[in-house]
């Protein structure tokens, strides 16, 4: 019995103990595996960067200029990096730079003497790339001389070195096309009716993963000085919450901060994803999947965006007018080539001298300028589509030029404007007649005989004095104001005509600074890209010309027509001449010397 | 031998100190041996401490290891979440050595930990990549994770890709923290780094902790509890077992008047009610008994006084006729003497039976003093000295040289040893008859040994009886009274001595007187042996034990006391 109980007290305070110090939270423990990890997804393509020269790869002085000169493109923050890999190690201690990255157009053959460590080469400067990928077109036209000195085997290293290099990172246009991507993002015009585009520069080798983060990032920072008092920035804040993850499933998935979207609106959310949509147009998959803040994710799955562009909305078969005879005539092989001219009453459709049409969703918009007496008239009607609509008179004086309309696919109602030069002034008018607005141009005087407006209404291109300007159409009252305007450089010495030949790209004409060879060309909105449309048109200026925008997937209009002495022509491969046997309505006998003019799109 | 010796050494320490701790335990033994309720009581403190221990792990363990699981289980989802945020984050980049990497990574962690509070205690992520030594680890906290993202836990994650956990205690700011350490791999387009969720465990611990020290209070305040009931429900059966106890004593020592209580209608109170019965039955028995034995010696009494005064006359009247004898014719003559033995015969009857009712009256009182036993014996071997020369008998005396004083009533010892030497001369057959005296501190010890014709089995007790005889067809003429022993036993009994028998069959007799040296002094061993010393040897059915047949008489002494 005592034995028992002895054994009973043990056996209590042995649980006792164990109930004090056995059970709880262990305080270390083995690794236990819980699961297997996570499968490897599918991966994302490839880097497919352009393949980079360095310092080591040529010997060949004139190469390794071109390459130096291609050194600083690509990811801003590693381009003086790969520049100093270039320079002498003395060199590259005290070379210092901006982040910013001078673009130039080698003007000539760079100078290499045999014998000489010096190369000495010309250059213009095309304009200054900075981190967002804008690039700013220079308004200096200057030819600057660079001299880069070239030392073999510094210090006992094996290859060329630079030892003393030109100051700031510097560019060629070929590096520029070679390791960058033009990448158009986009913002909303501050009556949000449309999306203004903003050309930059992708480097290539941002892998596709990472473009929507650094697009994102490009949109947060705000737009091109361009067009920065047209369009809505986006709110204070806005980032995106890590990175932008790569597209799984058809679907790409943005995470914004909750400043992205005031509170409660939803309009202001819908404008945002239209504007995320358009700006990574070539990285959408089908869904995107926007989440702002800590708000629920929202899925984005049809194609309802594409109309916030008014380019995108352009038509693909534009309808073509010419005047002939003093009256606006349909052209053949055109759409709707068989219907009346839209609004004009008949007996209004005479003595026409030039004309512009433009067309909302709901209504049409027409602008005749009319010889009156010995001078001209500009006048105007709007009416629902397929209406008729009696002309009304804009008071303006001196030579007026071909109007413009500035009208977006969801222009409200009774609004409406349009530009047009008279007497080298830029004037706007709106549908209801009367006094034409002068626009004054910021820059002060100079004679405007040009204007043209970009689809998206809040771009006017515009040649001052010959020389080619953009400038951004921002409200002001009840009217409008040019922004600041930017000087583009060109090929052409004067500029005659100039047009939009998508929403990138203008169409210009003019007299070539090479050759002083009429040409009509594009160049791209910041005149660091050229393409030949017309290379040599002799000497017969271009007084008139105008495009039908391309969609914005590609860059180039194919329906540019101009007129050149009095005569309508279309720039095809050749410059080809529209007759009155181009009309609709054919001509049983054409007089003599009458040619059709004035050609214009229904925009 | 050292071994050996330091052996023996260690095991007389070892007997030394059981000793020690055995006396040390003595009061604790007694006290168990004694006390039914200590035994109760501790048993149910053992029963339920067991039983509350075993609860209580289980009930601590249980709550510790669901606490932990759900703690496990948040995190582990949580972790899901991480891992497929930074796997999404990470996709984008394609190689290992892309620039922005490290950016990617530290706001990747950033954003994971963000709300997570950032101070220490916090939840810490932690990215690794150890395949891409090029890649710097990335923490969200200013923690120390080498202690906490082990080896092992690495290995595991890794290198066997794997998602798994481990429990780690650091000290974070001079506390102890435990931390739940969950490690996944993160794939990416170039392979995979590792992401590390580290969550505190205070809560959890916190929370076990309080749970256990809950369950261990209220465990012993149970134990306790249980304790103090055990006590009393034992108390509530004890207190009347222990009264019926004491009732019971004081019955069994003559108080029969002594009930017990009865309350309520419960067992206890039906066993109080059955020994209330049956005392009371006892005492009405008890009662009826003594009034009967009253009565009888009051009838004794009443018939041996109420016959004395006529015997007197006759007896006058008798002497006469004895005294004139000689004067009648020798028939007549005859009848006169027998007249007068018979008168002298039933004049001692009377006499002993006076003496017996005085005994059964209680007036019996002893008249102790100090006296030499010697002398009283020699006088009784003198006294009877003619009876035995007359049947042929030698009264042999066995006295100690010394005198042998004793607190005793010297008359009744001498009336015991008359009756004994006579009996033993009577029934002597011609043979000797040995009378020895001895004493010691405490007792002195007469025996009286014949070898006559014996007792009979059973018989040593009987002698004692009133009026018993060993033959009854045995003519009253050679036996006394009958009642001699009777009365030498309550003479014996007044001293607080023994007065014993025993004898075979054949082989003689020897009766035994004990007294106590002082009077009233219990009575504990006798100096001299009740069977004969030439007998000791014989078969032990035939000898009446000792001890019963002493104790018998001493209860019968104090009983009739």
């Amino acid at each position: 019995m005592r034995r028992r109980a002895v054994r009973s007290w043990l056996i209590a305070a042995a649980a006792t103990a164990l109930l004090a110090g056995g059970c709880g939270i262990p305080d270390n423990s083995d690794v236990l595996a819980v699961a297997p990890g996570p499968s490897i997804g599918t991966s994302p393509g490839g880097d497919n960067s352009p393949t980079r020269n360095n310092r080591e790869d040529t010997t060949d002085r004139a190469q390794f200029l071109k390459f130096y000169l291609s050194a600083a493109a690509g990811d801003p923050d590693g381009a003086v990096g790969r520049v100093k890999q270039f320079l002498s190690p003395a060199a590259a201690e005290t070379f210092k730079a901006a982040v910013d990255v001078r673009v130039i157009r080698l003007a000539e053959e760079p100078l290499i003497n045999p014998g000489s460590d010096q190369i000495s080469f010309k250059a213009q400067q095309v304009g200054v790339l900075d981190a967002n990928g804008i690039l700013t077109p220079s308004g200096d036209a200057t030819v600057t001389n660079y001299t880069i000195t070239v030392q073999s085997s510094v210090g006992g290293s094996p290859g060329l070195f630079v030892t003393k290099p030109p100051p700031g990172l510097l560019i060629s246009d070929e590096a520029l096309t070679q390791f960058y991507r033009p990448r158009t993002v986009y913002f909303w015009n501050t009556e949000h009716t449309s999306l203004v585009p903003d050309l930059r520069y992708l480097p290539a080798s941002v892998p596709a993963t990472q473009q929507p983060t650094e697009i994102i990032r490009w949109l947060a920072n705000g737009p091109s000085p361009l067009i920065r008092d047209a369009v809505d920035t986006l709110p204070q804040g806005t980032t995106v919450v890590g990175n932008v993850p790569a597209a799984s499933n058809d679907k790409l998935q943005i995470a914004l901060t909750g400043q992205a979207v005031p509170p409660e609106d939803p309009a202001a959310l819908d404008r945002l994803r239209r504007q995320l949509m358009w700006s990574l147009r070539p990285n959408l998959p089908k869904v995107l999947e926007l989440t702002v803040g800590h708000n629920d994710p929202v899925e984005y799955d049809s194609n309802d965006y594409l109309s916030s562009n008014a380019a995108y909305r352009l038509a693909d078969e534009p309808e073509r007018f010419v005047v002939y005879q003093g009256q606006i005539r349909r052209l053949a092989r055109s759409a709707y080539a068989q219907e009346a001219v839209p609004l004009l009453r008949p007996e209004a459709n005479r003595n026409v001298r030039s004309a512009a049409f433009s067309s909302t969703n709901t209504r049409t918009y027409a602008a005749v300028v009319v010889a009156e007496g010995s001078g001209t008239s500009l006048r105007v009607a709007s009416a629902r589509t397929g209406e008729l609509a009696d002309l009304r008179r804009v008071t303006l004086r001196g030579q007026i030029g071909p109007p413009v309309w500035v009208v977006t696919p969801d222009q409200p109602e009774g609004t409406g404007t349009g530009l047009v030069v008279a007497g080298n002034q830029l004037y706007s008018f709106t549908t209801n007649g009367g006094a034409a607005r002068r626009l004054t141009w910021p820059e002060g005087g100079g004679r405007i005989t040009a204007v043209a407006v970009a689809p998206d209404g809040h771009r006017v291109a515009a040649i001052v004095d010959g020389r080619l300007y953009l400038a951004a159409l921002v409200t002001a009252g009840d009217g409008w104001e040019l922004g600041t305007p930017q000087l583009l450089r060109t090929p052409m010495r004067t500029h005659t005509a100039v047009d939009w030949s998508s929403e990138g790209w203008l169409a210009i004409g003019g007299i070539r600074e090479q050759n002083n060879r009429v040409a009509i060309m594009d160049v791209s909105i910041d005149g660091a890209q050229r393409s030949e449309r017309l290379n040599d048109l002799g000497s017969v200026t271009v007084s008139y010309l105008t495009a039908y925008p391309a969609a914005p997937d590609s860059a180039h209009s194919d329906s540019v027509v101009y007129v050149a002495s009095g005569a309508a022509y279309e720039a095809l491969v050749d410059p080809t001449p529209i007759g009155p046997a181009d009309l609709a309505d054919p001509v049983a006998d054409p007089p003599a010397g009458a040619a059709p003019t004035a050609p214009l799109f229904l925009r | 031998m050292p071994v050996r010796r330091t052996l023996r050494v260690v095991r007389r320490y070892w007997r030394v100190a059981l000793r020690r701790g055995r006396r040390a335990a003595e009061p604790a033994r007694r006290a168990w041996r004694r006390s039914l309720q200590l035994r109760v009581v501790v048993l149910t403190l053992v029963a339920s401490s067991l039983l509350v221990a075993a609860f209580g792990w289980f009930v601590a363990d249980r709550s510790a290891k669901i606490l932990l699981s759900r703690a496990q289980d948040e995190v582990y989802s949580q972790l899901r979440g991480k891992v497929d945020y930074a796997y999404k984050q990470l996709t984008v980049h394609v190689q290992p050595r892309d620039p922005k990497l490290p950016l990617t990574l530290s706001e990747t962690v950033n954003y994971l930990a963000d709300g997570d509070p950032a101070e220490s205690g916090g939840a810490v992520v932690a990215m690794r990549a150890e395949r891409y030594p090029d890649l710097k680890p990335v923490t969200s906290a200013n923690v120390d994770t080498a202690a906490l993202i082990t080896p092992d836990l690495t290995r595991a994650v890794a290198d066997q890709r794997r998602v798994a956990r481990q429990i780690r205690t650091v000290e974070v700011d001079g506390v102890q923290t435990k931390y739940l350490v969950y490690g996944s791999p993160v794939p990416t387009s170039f392979g995979h780094v590792e992401l590390y969720y580290l969550v505190p465990l205070t809560t959890e611990d916190r929370a076990a902790n309080q749970i256990r020290t809950t369950v261990l209070a209220t465990g012993l305040a149970l134990v306790i509890l249980l304790g103090v009931v055990a006590a009393l429900v034992t108390r509530l059966v004890v207190t009347p077992v222990r009264v019926a106890a004491r009732t019971a004593q004081r019955l069994s020592a003559g108080l029969l008047d002594q009930r017990m209580k009865v309350d309520g209608e419960d067992d206890l109170a039906r066993l109080a009610a059955s020994f209330n019965q049956m005392a009371a039955n006892l005492q009405r028995q008890i009662v009826r008994l003594e009034e009967m034995s009253r009565l009888q010696r009051r009838f004794t009494s009443d018939v041996s006084h109420e016959l004395r005064t006529p015997l007197t006359t006759v007896r006058m009247a008798a002497d006469l006729i004895f005294a004139e004898r000689d004067e009648f014719d020798p028939t007549v003559a005859r009848s006169a003497e027998l007249l007068q033995a018979e008168l002298d015969r039933f004049e001692s009857l009377l006499t002993d039976l006076l003496e017996i009712s005085r005994f059964d009256a209680g007036f019996a009182a002893l008249d102790a003093e100090h006296a030499d036993l010697v002398p009283i014996v020699e006088r009784v071997a003198d006294r009877l000295a003619g009876l035995a020369e007359r049947v042929g008998v030698a009264i042999e005396l066995r006295l100690p040289d010394q005198p042998v004083i004793a607190e005793v009533d010297p008359r009744r010892v001498e009336r015991i040893l008359r009756n004994l030497v006579g009996n033993a001369v009577e029934h002597g057959e011609a043979r000797p008859v040995e009378v020895t005296l001895a004493a010691d501190d405490a007792a002195v010890a007469v025996t009286v040994r014949d070898h006559g014709v014996g007792l009979k089995a059973g018989e040593e007790r009987l002698v004692f009886n009133r009026f018993w005889r060993a033959d009854p067809s045995r003519a009253r003429q050679t036996g006394g009274t009958g009642l001699g022993l009777s009365i030498s036993v309550e003479d014996a009994r007044l001293h607080g001595g023994w007065l014993e028998a025993w004898g075979t069959p054949g082989g003689g007799a020897q009766f035994r007187l004990t007294l106590p040296v002082r009077a009233g002094d219990r009575l504990v061993a006798a100096p001299l042996p009740l069977i004969p010393r030439d007998r000791s040897g014989a078969p032990p059915a035939l000898t009446a034990r000792p001890e019963p047949a002493g104790e018998v008489v001493a209860d019968a002494a104090e009983v009739a006391r």
